[in-house]
């Protein structure tokens, strides 16, 4: 079901790409990450938009005085929290519910990315059990190479001279992971809640980059634009922290 | 396969990974109670259907088999295993300890001389005693791929072919690299054959290359027009071959041309196996077509209800051959394609079929056990064995 429903799609779109392109993963990636993210692009927005509504009314005075009447009086503060929720029109869910929904087609496109490129014998009985029959066989087996990369392969540019070789890609999936994760403006301001939050920021661009040593090139590929595209939608919606991206003070934010 | 730190990085750009966080921390004033549990729930079911979405198959390959007296040596994923055939036990198994490194595809070779010999992906080659298990020579491999079976000459000589597009050369006393040859983008994922003069070699790239073996260059290269996984099959003074295009087709091992090609239902994985006046050849269509080795004329077919990409084993005017899905075996009749029996198995039917020592031999993929013996005669389950992890 899953397969049928998402995942499949979404290879033989790549494999429409990668057509197009005269048989260019590397550019059907790029473009298919891009085409994604536009697509999905107003179930963000309207995520973003309701957590900054979220935010402001968490920083209004009249939660704060809610706060203060009802410090002894945990059921009423609830009660009367919800009730100007209500009033304002904010939704703690409203965050959350539009990512959701596009949980499916971002695992769906990693997946996808994941399975277009097969490079066992197993991997190419699989891939052929998924594309659609008026794929032209004639096409496999798929190019592999992008610029100095098997984008089946983990990557690694051997420079001469150097007695190792440098793992470019991980390098560039750590950079913009750390810039895409910092210009986030957190929802909490306080010390702690920035303390939780740089210390999640550094695990996760440990953990993604980690990956990225491992994986197969293409999916790095995907990570690299996946973060170039929130740095770039961030940056036009005007909400962008960027002196958190210099810093690891677990401070309050600036934003601008 | 997509692993739950995978998800985490594939959400994080997006500031889902934020945003649970921030949702499941302990911070009172950040939602109400009444309103943070319905999100944990539904947080922590989406988690759980993504994780149980995206569970794979751990195998990588599928198990290939040597046959020798009453043993079978399986190649399968990190092991060789030696199998007696009456019992389905293990007599011995290499490394002894899963090495990661080691991943074996295809069948391994033994020998003129009755020493087993194997290649794997990293680019290895490794030459065990049958008898005992023991490695005696190793080839490290430079990290390229071989996938095909290694093949003997009529030198001696071992002869592998790399995903660089070279075909190796090993001296087999002391597993030294001798010579590549380089063909370009060329790569066997089949079975190579060998007559006196040529080393016949079909590839993923489409053609198919004869070296011959005094010179080191191809005689001649023929374009099948698609890829070729499976191999060529030498036989009656013809090779034979099967394509992703849906061919069977049938070529002259001299001069390379083509002497004539059927169309069938589906990708072509295996090279079709020869079988007297006839040839078996299997699609992903979930065809087994029966066809004249003189001239490719439909002889009979089967439809089954699933792909087939194994290989069909031939014995005794029956012919044997089991499902990529559903783990469905089926005996039929080698002369019109009649029916005899039918098992099902847990898995699926990968790689080439065997009847040897009054046993029909089942590769399987997605099983708790990868090697099934059935009785040839009635289809009934002799033994299993399963591959220590």
């Amino acid at each position: 079901m899953w397969d049928t429903i998402i995942i499949n799609p979404l290879i033989n779109a790549l494999l429409f790409l990668y057509r197009l392109f005269g048989g260019s993963f590397g550019l059907a990636i790029i473009v298919f990450t891009i085409l994604i993210r536009l697509i999905t692009y107003p179930l963000m927005a309207t995520s973003q938009k309701s957590m900054k509504k979220m935010q402001e009314l968490q920083g209004s005075k009249e939660w704060k005085d809610l706060a203060k009447k009802y410090a002894k009086d945990k059921e009423k503060l609830q009660a009367e929290q919800m009730k100007l929720l209500q009033s304002s029109g904010a939704n703690p869910m409203g965050g959350c519910l539009p990512m959701l929904i596009q949980l499916p087609i971002l695992i769906g496109l990693y997946q996808s990315i994941g399975n277009v490129i097969p490079s066992t014998p197993l991997q190419l009985y699989s891939f052929s059990q998924r594309i659609y029959a008026f794929f032209p066989v004639a096409l496999i087996p798929l190019s592999k190479t992008f610029l100095w990369m098997n984008l089946a392969q983990p990557e690694h540019l051997t420079i001469p001279g150097l007695p190792f070789p440098i793992p470019v890609l991980a390098i560039l999936v750590l950079i913009t992971s750390w810039v895409s994760q910092r210009i986030i403006p957190m929802m909490t301001t306080d010390g702690s809640g920035a303390q939780t939050n740089l210390i999640m920021n550094i695990f996760m661009v440990l953990l993604i980059t980690n990956i990225s040593l491992s994986l197969p090139s293409g999916l790095s590929v995907y990570f690299v634009v996946t973060n170039l595209i929130t740095i770039l939608q961030y940056m036009m919606m005007g909400k962008v922290a960027w002196r958190q991206v210099y810093s690891f003070s677990s401070g309050a934010p600036a934003t601008k | 396969m997509i692993r739950f730190p995978e998800i985490c990085a594939v959400l994080r750009p997006h500031g889902v990974v934020q945003t649970m966080f921030e949702i499941l921390s302990k911070r009172k004033n950040l939602f109400p109670i009444s309103s943070r549990l319905p999100a944990v729930a539904v947080l922590g079911l989406l988690t759980a259907l993504l994780v149980s979405c995206s569970a794979g198959a751990a195998n990588q390959s599928w198990p290939g088999l040597a046959l020798n007296g009453d043993v079978a040596y399986m190649a399968h994923n990190h092991f060789i295993s030696a199998i007696n055939l009456s019992t389905g036990q293990k007599t011995w198994q290499y490394p002894t300890k899963a090495d990661t490194k080691l991943l074996l595809y295809g069948d391994p070779l033994l020998d003129s001389k009755g020493d087993l010999v194997a290649a794997a992906y990293d680019g290895s080659v490794i030459k065990l005693d049958p008898a005992a298990g023991t490695l005696k020579w190793k080839y490290d491999g430079d990290g390229s791929k071989i996938i095909a079976p290694l093949v003997e000459g009529p030198d001696g000589n071992y002869y592998a072919s790399s995903e660089t597009g070279d075909l190796l050369v090993f001296d087999p006393a002391t597993g030294t690299l001798k010579t590549k040859i380089h063909l370009g983008k060329a790569t066997a994922w089949g079975a190579m054959a060998v007559d006196a003069q040529r080393i016949y070699l079909a590839t993923i790239e489409h053609k198919v290359y004869a070296i011959n073996f005094q010179s080191g260059k191809p005689d001649w290269t023929f374009d099948a027009g698609a890829s070729i996984a499976g191999g060529v099959t030498l036989a009656d003074g013809k090779l034979f071959l099967g394509t992703f295009a849906g061919k069977v087709i049938a070529l002259d091992p001299q001069t390379g041309n083509k002497l004539w090609e059927t169309k069938t239902d589906g990708w072509v994985w295996q090279a079709p196996v020869a079988a007297g006046d006839s040839l078996l050849a299997t699609d992903l269509g979930g065809t087994l077509h029966a066809l004249a080795a003189k001239d490719g004329v439909p002889l009979w077919n089967v439809k089954l209800d699933a792909p087939i990409q194994a290989a069909p084993a031939v014995d005794g005017g029956t012919v044997f051959i089991g499902t990529t899905t559903g783990g469905t075996v089926r005996a039929y009749s080698a002369k019109d394609g009649s029916q005899k029996w039918q098992q099902t198995i847990e898995g699926g039917v990968f790689g080439t079929l065997r009847v040897y020592a009054g046993k029909l031999l089942i590769p399987v993929n997605g099983s708790k056990y990868q090697l099934a013996a059935l009785a040839p005669d009635t289809g009934s389950i002799v033994w299993t064995y399963v591959e220590p992890v």
